[in-house]
This record gives C-alpha cells, structure tokens and sequence, in this order.
C-alpha cells in the first residue's frame, strides 16, 4: 500500500527507515519531509496543520495509511480530520492526544484510573498557585499545562524559583497559552527511563525501552532540551519493573481508555520515574519521541507496518514483537546557540560519504539542501544511531561515525552512555 | 534599509489591548505602517509572504512579546547646551537599546525651547541624528523663569506636542491657568511638574523617617500635593488637558484618584524608580548623588500607592524621567549634586517586573507604556498595532536577563540600578519599519 508520513524530523526519518523495510510499502510520502529522508520518502510540500490539503493528498495518491510523527497536528484533530475523509491515521485522535496536550487533563486520567504517578494541584489562577506551592515540600515542579516544546517544566529547589516558575508561566506568559493553567507536582527521585508502546485501545505492547539525555551538557547540566541523545535497551528497565509497568501502567492505561471511550490508535510515550516505591509515570506523549524514535526502530525485528495495521485492527493481543539482541546508542549533533537560538546555514561537511553500513544511521533532524550542499537548518541537526551487540560497541561505533561529520559550531554531548551512566542507570 | 521593506515579526504573542487581542500572531510591517497580523503557522515551517512584498526581513520573535513600540513621555536629552551629559543621538539610541521607540523631549535644555525658532532647530537635530522618534515639549514660560508665558500658540505651530515648564514648576497660578486655557483650545496637554519652590527648597530627600535619621534636608510629600491639589482645581476651572508628571507620593494618587472620579480628564504618570525604590534604599556615601532625584523616593507607603494607582489605572502612564548627568556634576555629592537619573535603558525590565508580580496585567503594561502615553500626547497611530498603525514595534524578551552595567548607550551613569541584574529586556525594536535595535545572543 502507499504511506503517508506527517512530519519532516529524525524521528520521521527513523520511520521512514523502518516503513521502507516492509515488503507491503509501495510508495512512501512524507509531509512535508526534508530533503534529508528524500530517498526514502518523496516529500510533499504540506503543512501538517492543513488538515484539507493533507486529506485530498491522500484521495489522489491512494494512501492506504497516514502516519502522524508530531504531537501539534495530533492535538490539533488530525486523526478526526483525516478518518472523517476516510483515511485510515495511525496516531491518536484529539480527545485521546490530551494525554499530551494537556498536562491536568494526563494527571487526572492517571488519578481516575490508579496509575501510579507523582502528587499533583492544578491551578488557573496565579494567586492560587501561588498559595498552592505551600502544600508541596521542596524541590517542586512547576509545569505549564500545554504543549510548550520543552520548555514548560521548571524544577525549582527554592521557594523563590518556585514563585518566579507560576509568575513567568502564568503572568509573563513564556509559554503563552500553555501557561493559562499550571500544574504543581511533588518531585520524584530516582532513575528515569522512557517506554514506548503500541496502543490499540485494548492492549499495549512495548519497545525497547531507552534512557535519554535531556540536558543540554556532559554530566546532566544545563538547560533543558528536546533530547541530546538515547541508549537502548536501558539495563534500568530490569524484567520486574517492566512487569510492574505492565501491570500498573499499561493494564490501567488500556482500562482507562475502555471506560472512558477513548479510542486510542497509535504509539503512547511513557516517561517514567523508577522510584522506591515503584516506577511511577512522569508525563505521557502522544506520539513517538525524538531522538527516542532513532535509537530504538533500528532494533525493531517485526514489520512496523504490520505492527501499525495490528493496532488499527485492535488485533495487539495476539502480536508479539520481536527485537534483536543488541544494543543502539544515538547521538544528537546540535547547532551552537541550541536550544534558546540555533545558529542555522551552517554547512554540514561529512554527510555525503557517511559510511552505509548495516546498523548505523545519520538521521536528518535539521538539515536542508542548497546548491548541492548540506545545511544547518534547526537546533538539532542529526541524530547518529548505532547498533552493536553491546552498549559498550554501540557507543563507540556511534561516536566514530558522529566525528565523520562537522559543521561550524557543532554541539554534542561526549557522554551518551558512557560507563558512568550506564552503570548508574543499572544500579539497583 | 528604507522603510518600504516588509519586516515580518513572527512567532511571538502579540499584546494589543485596542484590539483585545492577546494571543500568537505573526505581524507583517510594510511601508512603515502595520500591514496584517496573522495566526502562526506550525512549528518549523516558514510562513511564505507575498513574492509582491520584495524582500522580506524577518525578526525572530519566539518566546517573546511582541507590542507597540514604547512612547517614553519623559525623558531629558540635554541638546542643546548641556552635551556633557546626553545628546539627542546618544539619548535616543538608550531608548532603542530599552525598546522604546518614542520620546518626548523635555524642554529644560539651554538656552530652553521656549521659541518656535529654538523648537525647530531642536527638530532639526532630531532630524538628522535620532535613533527614534522624538517628540519636543514647548517651554511653558519664557526662560523657565515663570514670569511670563511663552508664546505658546507659535510653539503649536513649530510642532511642539505638549506644553512644560518641567524641571521647574510653575508656581504663578495664573501663568498655569492661563497655560490650561490654552491646552484646553489647542488641545495640547500640560505636562506639570507640581512642586512648591518653597516648601522643597534645599531638600535633598525625601522628608520622613530617613532625612530626620540622616540628619539631611527634606522634601516634604505636601511640596508636590499641594501644587497638584492646585493645578487640578484650575484644570477643572479651565478645562484645561492637565497630565500630573512622576507622581510619587500617596497622597497625591488618592487626590488625582478622586479627581478622576468626579469626572475631571486628568492622565498621570509615575517613573520606574519610583515604583520600585523607596528612601530605605539609599546608600551611605558617594553613591547615594545617584539615588538623588526631584520627587525623590519616598516611603514604602507612598510606593505601595504608586502601584495601587498604576494597578487600578489612577496613574495612566510610566515614564523614565530619563535625567542624565555627568559623572563629574553627580561627583559633587548627595548635597550638592544635580537632581536627576537616567532611566531609557532600565525602563522596561522595571516595568515588566509589574507583571511578574502580578501588579499589572500584560494588557495594563501595555496600556501604561504605549496605549495611555499615545493618547495622551494625540498620537493616533501609535500605541496600537491595528492596521495602518506606525510601524512602531517593541519586542520583549521577558526571559532575558542584563547586567545593569557599563558600558551605557547613555553618555551617563548615574542609575542607582548600577550592577543590579534585571530581567525582561528589548529583543528588537522596530521604529517605522526599521529594525534599530536587535539584541544579539542569548543574555547581554
């Protein structure tokens, strides 16, 4: 059949990746695409917002299936828009994209349904807000409820940081809708990792799980950014707690949606905190994640788009899916000033004779193509994934292959999984 | 770069209370006017304007407000005669640097612009060296002496945009009445310096808790009351278009807060430090000349007033009272030294600061820093982003910190902000069409 993509990113390169592997993808589009996945996908200039132009693309190029890489056109209804043109959309639809879009909306659905999660207060007003930090020891977190790119989670370890947190989100406006409604939530310590699942609405089925690299520097300091890089699988994630997630998080999650009707098609994030009480859910994404997305399809054995179709069908129960027995470490490549202001047109040097190997990847995030060169065009560049059958292998083979490639100002981290983090990571 | 480029501003949240407007736009600016304000496209993908445009410059706004371009309706910029201390270029580029994109130019310079010929001349420097748009007051009195009038009607017709004696008030009441009426068939305001020569006279500071401490000479709160109590009753004689300068205490908010309510169309303003400092701030020694200001700061109780009065909108403005002297004159010491700080570079994050705490809302910020200026000084096409609107657009990053630090865009120094760390600075400003002012980088 032919596909779809929606969205122009790593994570929707690593898709394309994986759905040119199947045997049943004809033809494969991506809108808008880049030129970076271009020879796997043939990009269509759309808007993902232009819901219409999106669907009549569909009718005229016989798509048998439209997939949804980013989380702004899934709360915007790209599901409904799309099925109700009678195109089959793999991805949530509105009602079920507000486990993302809204963070009170994800709390109280975890609250009703007993999926272990963080103490939290929800506030419209500051003044309240304000008076409501006083109910939460410190450090507490401040979010802002929308989908605010990253920037909407504030741990504050001081009263003062706390108030300034409620004032720029709900006064100042910085994430400007996303921050007419705050969240407070009780801080959570332990060790993080992130699970992504198949959801069908019934059952879920999960992929390996990674551990990701949010801060901008070596050794977790400085801001906060969309991903730096991820190892998978995550030796954290041990057999019981993925049996303790499946029980307390996955099993609640699907009964959740059964009673409250919500018809979820699609892939379901989990960020998870594996705490001394148990491995309690951080904040749920609607969608696939990026750079997780990168590190983690390349270890995918089972036919996504069988995989895909399985979760449309509601036909999850009877899937197994199959991984191979290797490790993949991703390594994000970012422009200097990422992620408060990206310096962009730099030229990319090294893409063109990157080494095609089985198992390593340069993943486009943000490049573009001007007068036969490779160009800087976004805060995340490139995402260099690498499977080896150990972390150890996998991460120097990643890193070898991320020095191939330069462009002025390149910015990435020196210690995605290196041995302290791992080790860290396994710790009991 | 003229004029007539198209500038686009995008990605930003565009606050506009004319059009109740407070949400994501992208704003298009072309010809120098405000052409169109659209809703943001998604993440990532760049808005394709118009190929009848021309080239389009564009200004990254995310994350960051996007308002009318700041009318600072008090400011000093000492040319002609006292270029020690400021000019109109280094004067006006303090104001590109703080986001303001219009100034009104006190007349106070020496010789004052008491003349249509002196108005004009000081018109022509503006012409040729300004960074931003400025506004020029006439003199109210020939020579700031206040024996007698200027003649107010010739400096209308120069272009004066309002009517002042600042830096010295007016203390014979039928000069200001007279004054008044004029303001009422010209409908020129009077910006009024309301101090009584007498009761201020040799004070230093502010007349309370601190100056009886200190053991230093006062100025009393009653100095501006009384006079304003004066200049109101004439306005409601006169009909006059009456506007209150840096009000600083109490008493004189709830005078004006009660005039306002019996029907009187008075405006006020109040300065940033005002607000934000109070007499318990000053320091020991030398550098107590740069916390020395006519009205100086008072108390706590008088500043709690001030944000009261800007909350519920009794004080319809905020303006710097940019006052520039040099190092040398402010060297002289508390008791000796000129009265007067600069103000262009430090009035916005000091603004802002309303928000954050919740004193002001976005909109009111915007309404006390560009709507109620704009209408006050007649300005129709300012202070609004509605379209046909002067291109006159501030962006404000409320996330930026900056180090109040030298080196100054202002020829001067005495802030009493020296060294502080501030947040919420100008990203761009945007004067005509024209980007005069880009903030490179992350933080300054």
């Amino acid at each position: 059949m032919n596909v779809l993509l929606v969205g122009s990113g790593g994570r929707e390169h690593a898709l394309a990746w994986a759905l040119r592997k199947s045997p049943r993808v004809e033809k494969l589009y991506a809108a808008p695409g880049s030129a970076g996945m271009a020879s796997l996908a043939e990009p269509a200039a759309i808007d993902p917002l232009d819901f219409p132009k999106l669907a009549s693309f569909c009718r005229e190029k016989s798509i048998g299936l439209a997939v949804v890489g980013p989380e702004a056109p899934l709360a915007a209804g790209i599901a409904d828009a799309l099925e109700a043109a009678g195109i089959r959309v793999f991805g949530p639809d509105k009602a079920c994209a507000r486990l993302e879009a809204s963070k009170s909306f994800a709390k109280s659905f975890m609250e009703r349904h007993s999926i272990p999660t963080a103490r939290h207060a929800v506030h419209d007003d500051p003044a309240s807000a304000l008076k409501g930090l006083e109910d939460f020891p410190l450090p507490v977190v401040v979010k802002a409820d929308g989908l605010a790119a990253g920037k909407g989670v504030r741990v504050c370890s001081t009263r003062r940081e706390a108030e300034s947190a409620v004032s720029d989100f709900m006064f100042l406006r910085v994430c400007a809708d996303a921050g007419r409604r705050v969240v407070l939530e009780e801080f959570l310590e332990g060790r993080e990792a992130t699970l992504m699942a198949f959801c069908d609405g019934r059952t879920l089925r999960e992929l390996p799980a990674g551990q990701d690299h949010k801060r901008l520097e070596d050794g977790d300091r400085g801001p906060n950014t969309g991903g730096m890089g991820v190892f998978a699988p995550t030796p954290s994630l041990t057999p019981d707690l993925l049996e303790r997630v499946r029980r307390e998080v996955f099993e609640r999650v699907a009964a959740g949606l059964a009673a409250e009707r919500l018809r979820y098609r699609g892939i379901l994030y989990c960020g998870l905190m594996l705490t001394q009480e148990g491995p309690k859910v951080l904040e749920f994404n609607a969608r696939f994640g990026d750079p997780e997305t990168q590190a983690v399809l390349p270890l995918l054995e089972t036919d996504l788009l069988d995989l895909m179709e399985a979760c449309l069908e509601q036909r999850l129960e009877r899937v197994r899916i199959s991984v191979k027995k290797a490790s993949c470490v991703c390594v994000v490549l970012a422009s200097e000033g990422y992620p408060e202001r990206p310096a962009t047109g730099r030229e990319i040097s090294g893409l063109d004779d990157f080494p095609a190997e089985e198992g390593l990847f340069a993943f486009h995030s943000g490049t573009r193509r001007e007068g036969g060169r490779w160009l800087t065009a976004g805060g995340r560049v490139l995402s260099v994934s690498a499977v080896c059958e150990t972390l150890e292998a996998a991460r120097a083979r990643a890193y070898a292959a991320a020095a191939r490639v330069r462009f002025e100002g390149i910015h990435m981290r020196t210690d995605i999984a290196d041995d302290l983090k791992v080790r860290s990571s396994a710790a009991a | 770069m003229n004029s007539g480029e198209a500038l686009l501003i995008e990605g930003g949240l565009l606050i506009d209370p004319s059009q109740r407007l407070e949400s994501p736009r992208d704003l298009l600016i072309q010809g120098g006017k405000v052409m169109r304000i659209s809703i943001p496209l998604n993440r990532g993908k760049r808005r394709r304007v118009s190929r009848d445009l021309g080239p389009v410059r564009r200004v990254d706004a995310r994350g960051c407000w996007v308002v009318p371009g700041l009318i600072d309706m008090h400011v000093h910029l000492r040319e002609p005669g006292r270029e020690e201390d400021e000019t109109i270029l280094t004067g006006t580029r303090a104001a590109a640097a703080g986001g303001v994109c219009t100034v009104l130019a006190m007349p106070n310079t020496l010789p004052p612009t008491d003349t249509a010929s002196r108005l004009l001349a000081a018109r022509r420097i503006a012409r040729r060296d300004a960074a931003v748009h400025v506004l020029f007051a006439g003199a109210l009195t020939l020579g700031q002496r206040g024996e007698r009038l200027a003649d107010l009607k010739a400096l209308h017709e120069a272009g004066a945009a309002a009517i002042s004696d600042d830096g010295r008030p007016v203390m014979n009441s039928e000069l200001m009445r007279r004054a008044l009426l004029f303001s009422r068939t010209s409908g020129l305001p009077v910006l009024d310096h309301a101090e009584d020569d007498h009761l201020a006279a040799g004070g230093v500071i502010h007349q309370g808790r601190l100056s009886k401490r200190l053991g230093l000479p006062g100025i009393p709160s009653a100095s501006e009351t009384l006079m304003a109590l004066r200049d109101l009753s004439l306005a409601a004689l006169t009909g006059g278009r009456l506007h209150l300068c840096h009000v600083s205490c109490a008493q004189t908010v709830d005078l004006v807060r009660r005039a306002k309510r019996s029907g009187l169309a008075v405006t006020a303003e109040a300065a940033p430090h005002h607000f934000t400092l109070t007499e318990d701030d000053l320091p020991r020694g030398a550098r107590c000349a740069d916390f020395k200001m006519n009205p100086p700061l008072r108390s706590r109780e008088d500043r709690d007033a001030l944000l009261e009065g800007l909350q519920d909108g009794t004080l319809d403005a905020v303006a710097s009272d940019h006052a520039p002297h040099s190092p040398e004159k402010k060297a002289r010491g508390p008791l000796k030294a000129p009265f007067g700080i600069i103000g262009l570079e430090t009035l916005l994050p000091l603004s802002l600061a309303l928000v954050a705490k919740g004193v002001l809302t976005r909109r009111s910020f915007v309404e006390r820093l560009c709507g109620a200026p704009a209408r006050i000084l007649g300005l129709a096409s300012k202070g609004h982003l509605r379209r046909g609107a002067d291109g006159d657009v501030t962006v404000i990053d409320p996330l930026a910190r900056g180090r109040v630090a030298l080196p100054f865009r202002s020829k001067s120094r005495n802030t009493p902000f020296l060294g502080k760390s501030l947040r919420g600075m100008a990203r761009a400003t945007i004067v005509q069409g024209r980007v005069v002012f880009l903030r490179e980088g992350g933080d300054s």
